[in-house]
């Protein structure tokens, strides 16, 4: 992470950019009298990238092996938040402790993309993609399950962030928003432009869905008493930039629970996304990972308790889930870090979710269970998990989550049963 | 890309061959611009079609996070996307737009729009963007106008 002392005289809203953060919403259900209980569904995909240590993120301290492998950066067992005999959460992660007690978080301790090349690039194309190989499709699982909904429940997508994320590009066009200043869409240079774009099949949709976006940012704020940037961020060198790491991290946590906030005041509207997914930055722990980890988790924590309490009652029709694109070496490293690795932890949570224990089997820590003798071997394919999620929480059909969302992923078996 | 396969292939992987292909190939002589331009692009473009260089470096790399593309640090490897797909995103063409505005505010007093349009563009420089950078209301108007326009987002 980059130091940035500039940052404490940001804006709360402006500075959740900064962490990393970027927001992807997708989802708009039309007025449809049918499936009135799934078109109230909602799902929200958090991509934790740089390979999260799920080692970290839920410590098996129960695990006879967890101790002499991860020596200086383990944790005590008194030091986590007890989820069952093997595993813990990160004292991080209050929020999700709390949720996890009333069964509405769950872990799903060795999960892992069918990507095993220990690339950062190569495997957030896998995650995104949703294909068994790298660069095997351009488009993203996420929008390539918006394409497959009813008409009924037809979707548009929306997102925050400048660009647009692997897992949104697709057939359907996706909005976007990020904070900054407003543009009024009934100003005149905005009326002029779309006059200018309207034979241009690349420019017009895109501009008119930022205007109307921007009026559901304007509408969203308003409702939540949000701080409306008003600065234009663009003139401002540090917009996103990164915060202060140490003394801003109250700070950092406080933006990042806003950002959560502010992505359920955009969901809990009429008509607004019912998916969402959203980037989280700053993963790769090679070195001094056990104050990263702090940081990184108690932002992450703050992302989920703002996206919980900003959904009010909505968060009982809610899911959200937490991916990555590898996990981390079991071993810590000589600089107190790890190093790109296999599995990983997946956080499942929502009032939707069926209360339970962790999802998918515990392969264990020894040496002989140890994927190459180095990593958390996978015992779940993530595509399965994602499978079961979208197709039980959101009524995607099946035949088209194997043929179309998830092709070629027969053998990973969709995880039912969790809503 | 057929055509260069047929060249690679029939001349034995010459690449003299190829490149004169690539060279002679209808679509490099082609004027209509196609390609989206990356925000490096659009903003050293902007910088360049007023004649004049930043100060700082931060008057580049500021904007530069802002509109996706921070510096100094590309996604992967390969580098920076080229794909229209990824930049011409409604957010990011919103923060264009905003990003012109300031841009055009500054700027506009020290240059005729219709003249620069002219000289920015050229024969890309289409009927109705001419029309409505002569009809805007304002200076700053027109720049912001011209920036935006479908022709010079593009290269």
């Amino acid at each position: 992470m980059t130091d940035h002392p500039m940052m404490n005289r940001r804006r709360v809203l402006a500075s959740a950019a900064g962490l990393g953060l970027s927001i992807t919403f997708m989802g708009r259900p039309a007025l449809a009298d049918t499936d009135r209980a799934l078109d109230k569904r909602k799902l929200v995909v958090v991509i934790c990238r740089g390979g999260m240590d799920g080692l970290s993120v839920s410590p098996p301290v129960g695990d006879r092996d967890y101790q002499g492998l991860r020596r200086g950066i383990a944790l005590n067992p008194e030091d986590t938040l007890k989820l069952d005999g093997t595993f813990g959460l990160h004292p991080s992660l209050t929020s999700v402790h709390a949720l996890a007690l009333k069964g509405q978080a769950r872990i799903a301790p060795a999960v892992a993309t069918p990507d095993r090349a220990r690339s950062h690039f190569e495997a957030q194309d896998v995650l995104e993609s949703g294909s068994a190989q790298v660069y095997a499709t351009t488009s993203g699982w996420l929008n390539r399950a918006l394409e497959t909904l009813p008409a009924s429940r037809k979707a548009e997508g929306l997102y925050v962030g400048a660009t647009t994320p692997l897992i949104l590009r697709g057939k359907v066009q996706a909005a976007s928003w990020s904070p900054g200043k407003g543009v009024d869409e009934t100003a005149r240079l905005p009326t002029l432009l779309q006059d200018l774009y309207r034979n241009d099949p690349l420019m017009g949709p895109a501009f008119a869905r930022g205007l109307e976006t921007e009026s559901m940012a304007q509408a969203a704020m308003t409702a939540m008493a949000l701080p409306v940037a008003e600065s234009g961020g663009m003139a401002e060198p540090d917009m996103m930039a990164p915060p202060a790491t140490g003394r801003g991290g109250r700070e950092g946590r406080e933006a990042a629970r806003k950002l959560g906030v502010t992505v359920a005041s955009f969901m809990v509207q009429d008509g607004g996304p019912r998916i969402a997914a959203l980037s989280l930055d700053g993963w790769d722990t090679h070195a001094g990972q056990m104050g990263q980890m702090n940081t990184r988790l108690a932002y992450l924590d703050s992302v989920l308790s703002g996206l919980n309490t900003g959904l009010g009652e909505e968060w009982s029709n809610t899911v959200v889930v937490t991916v990555t694109e590898f996990g981390r070496t079991a071993r810590a490293n000589g600089t107190n870090g790890t190093d790109h690795g296999t599995a990983s932890t997946a956080l499942v949570l929502g009032g939707a979710l069926k209360p339970g224990g962790i999802i998918g089997d515990w392969p264990g820590l020894s040496q002989a269970a140890l994927f190459e003798n180095r990593d958390l071997a996978p015992s779940l394919d993530m595509r399965g998990l994602l499978k079961g999620l979208l197709g039980d929480h959101m009524g995607v059909d099946r035949a088209a989550l194997e043929s179309k969302v998830f092709p070629g992923s027969a053998a990973a078996k969709a995880v039912t049963g969790l809503v | 890309m057929a055509r260069l396969e047929q060249s690679f292939l029939t001349s034995g992987g010459r690449l003299d061959r190829l490149a004169r292909t690539l060279v002679e190939s209808p679509q490099a002589w082609d004027p209509a611009p196609t390609k989206f331009k990356t925000p490096y692009e659009f903003l050293i473009s902007s910088w360049r079609m007023i004649g004049a260089q930043p100060s700082t470096v931060n008057r580049i790399a500021g904007p530069l996070i802002g509109l996706g593309q921070r510096g100094f640090s590309a996604p992967s490897p390969k580098g920076w996307s080229d794909m229209a797909a990824e930049w011409c995103s409604p957010d990011g063409l919103i923060k264009r737009l905003q990003w012109s505005q300031a841009f055009a505010a500054i700027v506009a007093d020290r240059l005729d729009p219709n003249l620069a349009a002219k000289a920015a563009l050229g024969e890309r420089l289409t009927a109705p963007t001419a029309l409505a950078i002569a009809r805007a209301e304002t200076r700053s108007e027109a720049v912001a106008l011209l920036l935006m326009s479908p022709e010079f987002q593009r290269r």
